[in-house]
This record gives C-alpha cells, sequence and structure tokens, in this order.
C-alpha cells in the first residue's frame, strides 16, 4: 500500500466530502426534525385509537399542546391505547422507510 | 412541421415526404431521407440547448422537489388508508402488487428529483452538509405532509396540535425532549439511529466520493471501520454528557487504533474483501439489531452513548470475530448511566438488544422477503428485524473467516452438547415427577424433545425441534387449564410447547433453569393471598393493576404471545411461568421484576 493509500479510509471521506462542515448543531437540528416528524405520526395514529370520550379529552391537551409537559401527555396515550408502543414502532418505522433509500 | 392553413395534415406530410429532388424523378429512399432529417433536428436541438440552456436553477429544483414530495406523500397516504380499510373487513390483506409498483415508481421519482436538487446544489458550490440537510429534509417532508394528509381527514384539534409540535419541542416543556426521559424521547432513539444512516447513505451513495475511494460501483466501498468511527463521531453529536463524551472518545481512540493498525496491515486485497463485506447492508443490520424491539425506548442523551458505545464495541468485536454483541452491550451500559432513570431505559435497552443477538443465532428466514410485508403486521416487522440480526451474524461471521481465516478458532462458541449430556443434567426429582397427559402423549410418539442442541454465541443453548411430531392444539389449551393451579410448570410442559410452536420458542432448554434465589414475584404483586388469583382478577384491583400491566407488558416484549396471561391463570403461577421463559433467552427474571417495581 502506498502513501496515498496508506491515508485511511476515514480521513479520505472527511477531506473529500466535508463531512466534518456537518456541525453538531445542524446534526441536533436535524435528528430534532427527525424526532418532530415521528412525534407527529404517533400523536395522530394515537388519536385515531382513542375512545370517542378520550378524544375529547386529548383534543383539548392538543389544543395548547405547547404548555403540555411531554410525560403528561405520553401518561395520557399510554394508558389509553393499547397499542402505543407499536404506534411509536410503526412511526419510527415509517420514517425510516422514507429515508431509507439514502441509507441503502 | 405543422400544416399550412388552407392545406390538410395529410398533404403536408406528403410533401415533407417527397422533397422536391424525388418529384423530378430522382430516386429517393424514405427511410434514409427519415434519418437524416431526424439526425439534423437532433443536432439543431442540441445546438439550441448548449446555446439557451442555463445552470439548474436550485431554488427551482427545490421547489419541484417540495411540490412532488407532497404529492407522493398525499398518495401514499390515500394508499394505506385505502388498505387500512380493507384490513378491517380482510385482515391479512396486502397491497396490490401493482399498486405497490405504483407506490414505488413514484418514491423513486421524488428521490431522482430529490438526488437532481442535491447535484444542482454541489455544482452550485453548496457545502455537503447542506446537501445532506436538504436530502434528509426532503424526505423528513414527505413523512410530515403524509401525517399531515392524515391528520387533515380525520380534523379538528389534532391538526393544530401537530401544527405545534415543532413550537412545543423547541420550547420549555419540549426541550425536555432532547435531554430527558418522556415520550417523545422514546422516539428519539429512532431518529438518532436514522440520522447516522442518512449521513452514511450520502457518502455511499456519492458517485464522486465512491469514486475517490476506488469504488467500482458506487456505494460499494465504505470501510466498517469508518462506518464505526462514523457512528461514534456522529453519536457524540447528539450532545452528551462530559462523562459520555470521555466514554466515547476513549471507545472512538482506542477502536480507531487498534483496528486502523489491523486493517492498514492486511494486503490490499484482504482489505479489498472486508469493505465489501462490510457494505452497506451489513451495516444496516447491524443497526437493526440495535435499534430493532426496543430501542425505540433510548432515550435522549443515554440513546447517544449506548449507541454510540454499542457501535464501536459491536464492530470492534466483530472485526475480532468475537460475534457476541449484547454481552459487550450489557458491559457498556453498566459504565455509562448517568442516572438512574436512564439506567432503567439502558438496562431494557441492552436486554433488548441481548434478546435480539440470541435470535440472531437462530437464523432463518429472510428479512427481504418478510420485509414486503411490513406495512400488513407490525408483528411481521418485528420478525423481519430479528431474521435481519440473523443474517447479519451470519454474514459478519463470513466476513471475518473472508478476511481473517481462522479467527473463529479462537472462539469458543461452536462447541458441541450433545443430547446425552443435557439429559445427565436433569435432575433425579426432575425426572421422577410425573408426567402430565400431553408429556405422556410425547413420550408415546418416542421423539426426542432435544434432538441436537450446541452452543452458538452466548452461551445459550440453541435447540432444533423441527421433528417433534405436531400434538393437536385443543391438548395443549387444555393441559394448560389444567395446570392454572400448579405452582411450578412442568419442565416437560415446558419442552412439549415448544415442539407445538418451535417458531416462537426456538430458544428451547429441555429441563427448567432454577429461578434466581431473589426472584420473589411479592415484588409486584404484594397482596395477601394474591398468588392464587386470576390475573385477571387482579387487575380489578387498581392497587396492583398497573403493576400488573407493566409486567404483563415487559413480559410481552421478551416472549411474545407466549408473556400473556392465560385465561385464569393465576398470579403466582403467570408470574413464575414468564420469570422462566425469559430465563430461558438469557434475562435475569430479577432484572424483569425491578424494572417493573
Amino acid at each position: 500500500m502506498n502513501d496515498a493509500q496508506g491515508q485511511t479510509i476515514q480521513q479520505k471521506v472527511r477531506d473529500e466530502f466535508g463531512f466534518d462542515d456537518l456541525s453538531d448543531e445542524k446534526q441536533q437540528a436535524l435528528v430534532q426534525k427527525m424526532a418532530e416528524s415521528i412525534v407527529k405520526r404517533v400523536l395522530v395514529d394515537a388519536y385515531i385509537k382513542l375512545a370517542d370520550d378520550k378524544k375529547a379529552e386529548f383534543d383539548q391537551m392538543m389544543e395548547n399542546i405547547t404548555a403540555q409537559e411531554p410525560a403528561v401527555v405520553e401518561a395520557f396515550l399510554r394508558e389509553n391505547v393499547a397499542e402505543y408502543e407499536t404506534i411509536i414502532e410503526n412511526a419510527i418505522a415509517d420514517l425510516k422507510k422514507h429515508l431509507g433509500e439514502a441509507g441503502e | 412541421m405543422s400544416p399550412r392553413i388552407g392545406e390538410s395534415g395529410s398533404a403536408a406530410l406528403k410533401n415533407e415526404e417527397y422533397p422536391e429532388e424525388d418529384k423530378k424523378g430522382e430516386l429517393v429512399n424514405l427511410a434514409e431521407y427519415r434519418e437524416d432529417k431526424e439526425n439534423k433536428e437532433s443536432q439543431e436541438d442540441s445546438a439550441e440547448n448548449v446555446e439557451t440552456k442555463k445552470p439548474a436553477d436550485v431554488e427551482a429544483l427545490k421547489a419541484e422537489v417540495a411540490s412532488s414530495g407532497e404529492n407522493l406523500a398525499q398518495a401514499e397516504e390515500s394508499r394505506d388508508d385505502a388498505l387500512e380499510k380493507i384490513k378491517k373487513v380482510l385482515p391479512d390483506a396486502k397491497m396490490p402488487d401493482n399498486i405497490a409498483t405504483e407506490g414505488k415508481a413514484q418514491q423513486a421519482e421524488h428521490a431522482e428529483k430529490v438526488e437532481g436538487c442535491v447535484d444542482a446544489m454541489l455544482a452550485e458550490g453548496k457545502e455537503s452538509s447542506e446537501a445532506l440537510i436538504f436530502k434528509a429534509e426532503a424526505k423528513i417532508d414527505v413523512n410530515d405532509a403524509k401525517t399531515e394528509s392524515r391528520a387533515k381527514k380525520i380534523g379538528g384539534a389534532i391538526v393544530t396540535g401537530i401544527g405545534k409540535v415543532g413550537e412545543w419541542m423547541s420550547g420549555d416543556p419540549g426541550k425536555k425532549i432532547m435531554t430527558g426521559v418522556g415520550f417523545v424521547a422514546t422516539a428519539i432513539g429512532g431518529p438518532v439511529a436514522i440520522g447516522k444512516r442518512l449521513a452514511r447513505g450520502l457518502v455511499i451513495k456519492s458517485p464522486e466520493i465512491a469514486k475517490k475511494l476506488g469504488a467500482k460501483e458506487d456505494g460499494k466501498i465504505v470501510s466498517g471501520l469508518e462506518k464505526a468511527a462514523k457512528f461514534t463521531k456522529e453519536a457524540s453529536a447528539v450532545g452528551v454528557g462530559k462523562r459520555a463524551t470521555g466514554l466515547v472518545e476513549g471507545a472512538q481512540a482506542k477502536f480507531a487504533e487498534k483496528k486502523a493498525k489491523q486493517f492498514e496491515a492486511m494486503p490490499p486485497k484482504e482489505q479489498a474483501a472486508l469493505l465489501e463485506k462490510f457494505d452497506g447492508s451489513t451495516m444496516s443490520r447491524l443497526e437493526k439489531i440495535m435499534t430493532s424491539k426496543k430501542t425505540a425506548i433510548a432515550i435522549g442523551i443515554a440513546a447517544g452513548v449506548l449507541v454510540t458505545m454499542m457501535a464501536g464495541s459491536a464492530m470492534g468485536s466483530i472485526l475480532e470475530g468475537n460475534i457476541p454483541i449484547p454481552t459487550n452491550i450489557h458491559e457498556h451500559v453498566a459504565d455509562s448511566i448517568p442516572n438512574e432513570q436512564v439506567a432503567a431505559a439502558a438496562e431494557q435497552h441492552a436486554d433488548a438488544a441481548s434478546s435480539a443477538g440470541q435470535t440472531a443465532n437462530k437464523g432463518s428466514f429472510k428479512f427481504s422477503e418478510i420485509r414486503k410485508e411490513h406495512h400488513v403486521d407490525g408483528n411481521i416487522m418485528e420478525k423481519a428485524r430479528e431474521a435481519d440480526a440473523a443474517n447479519f451474524v451470519k454474514q459478519a461471521k463470513e466476513a471475518m473467516q473472508a478476511s481473517t481465516g481462522n479467527i473463529h478458532e479462537n472462539v469458543s462458541d461452536n462447541v458441541e452438547i450433545k443430547h446425552e449430556d443435557l439429559v445427565k443434567d436433569t435432575s433425579p426429582m426432575e425426572a421422577s415427577k410425573p408426567k402430565n397427559d400431553i408429556a405422556s402423549t410425547l413420550n408415546s410418539m418416542k421423539k426426542p424433545i432435544v434432538n441436537d442442541s450446541h452452543f452458538e454465541h452466548n452461551d445459550h443453548p440453541i435447540v432444533k425441534t423441527p421433528e417433534a411430531a405436531p400434538v393437536p392444539h385443543e391438548q395443549v389449551v387444555q393441559a394448560s387449564q389444567e395446570k392454572v393451579v400448579s405452582a411450578e410448570p412442568k419442565a416437560a410442559q415446558v419442552a412439549e410447547n415448544h415442539a407445538h410452536q418451535p417458531e416462537k420458542q426456538p430458544m428451547a432448554s429441555h429441563k427448567e433453569a432454577p429461578l434466581g434465589s431473589s426472584f420473589d414475584a411479592r415484588k409486584v404483586v404484594n397482596l395477601p393471598g394474591a398468588e392464587k388469583i386470576s390475573i385477571d382478577v387482579l387487575k380489578e384491583n387498581p392497587l396492583v393493576a398497573e403493576k400488573l400491566e407493566r409486567f404483563q407488558g415487559a413480559a410481552q416484549q421478551y416472549l411474545g404471545q407466549a408473556g400473556k396471561p392465560q385465561i385464569g391463570e393465576t398470579w403466582d403461577h403467570y408470574a413464575k411461568r414468564v420469570a422462566q421463559g425469559v430465563q430461558k433467552i438469557g434475562i435475569d427474571p430479577d432484572k424483569l421484576i425491578n424494572r417493573v417495581i
């Protein structure tokens, strides 16, 4: 292996592609956007599964969502939606599916 | 050429097809004439393009991507909605092939637009990071648009709610989302892995980079080293604490130093072979081991640390030929837990990974085949993930053998243990216990329950029971009901259940494993006489209902349907059955209990 080849592929990628430019801040923003996307899906899919009387209660939460503690919303959904874990897993899987071709 | 005014189209065509020379009697080959004409027109078009073609307008392309994404999302939502409605009537219904194909075509078309825009951005001199972010956001936008479309169909406050999720997550309550434990944090275990995957995807898929790396085909060559390092780099960027950062950096440095030396010492051919083996799909499988099942429980900071540690150690282990990834995960979890809440989730995470790893050793069906069906049934996706893990381990082994020769000779993971040896371990008491009806039935069939056990990895025996003849399901149910009051399920019953459902209980052991000395079901339900009360009745008691639900939830996570209480099953029986079940797959029952209390 000559000197040029001796340079690790990792270094090459970093140098050639400039991946280090993707700052922590940008990465966090990206991760947050992904999380938002999943949360939206979870809220909608969980809502569909709620009983009618619980839907009314959840509507009130949604009307003022920015004042809600995530833990409270979670507790409510966990208590009233039997397939809550599955909904989360499906939401993640769906996002992965959309992002899939980027990583495959 | 358009027909002139006052002249029919056919007349105009006739004049065009037969030019003046022909009219003068010269022989004209019509086909040649047309060919010449087409060539000439093509050249004219090219010249015109050169004159008028401008560099692609990135903003216009972005708008196209947005529009295309919107259309794709609506189409996907309509298709999914239709399928869901059909499935209410026909639960096993699948997306018709032609519609699925149409959907894939639309996805491909959108992906092409995204790639086109990325290319234009790079050509325009935009930073690659910006292109990466655009690419990711474009895809996330499709997901969001689909959700919004679904919400609009419902209408009402949910539309308002999801419209404010961004604000929610950036506000005070939302800050907890990114750093703490909560339902949103629950979801973040996924994005962390997705982000890494996406970033890697851009690196792998970029033709420029792939070629610079010496790839013959785009995306073929990316080293395991680089990927593992990328895992650590990106996970650390999620925002880990000082202690966590130290751990990450330590692991990364140690890992990189050791592996880089190993890698660079290899002849180019071996390097190439190794790189080829660790392509995108292999790494993707590693990810799925880590992200399957309860990885969604992984949380904020801890998720970054855990995933990082797992990735580093797992890849290190793989490169060394040591496949039992979950063991390492447990070790790292023990070293990297910042607080009790995180520790609990981390434990669960590690257990899940451990379970997935054990499942991986089973090696059975193909992920790609099952994945097609994941739209239909979440459980199928779960199976697919497990199967995928199996494929991953298999491939990792092959990669090791290909690149490092006899490395597995040093790994005592193929110790053959004969059935006779296992039988010798059975206690005399166990052997002398009276057989129940099903055990007798099995004995009368003279089929060995355990006929070929061997340790693969993780020191858990893998038992093949394919030859056990089926017993009518009714007998199983009947026996189960008869045994509801039994304090201890008999070994034969456990074994025969495995014989009935080998696909659900592949990690069988031919005898009951004794429970840990500290196992005490009363930690979960401590009511006088509760042990003899059925689960259904106990669940009516608000003092213990929640704990029972949690216990059942945890049991089902590990054991699937077998983790559900049977009708009329007493608490004592159920708790012991679950504890023995999880113990068989290598999980400490006390941990399960501790998770619940």
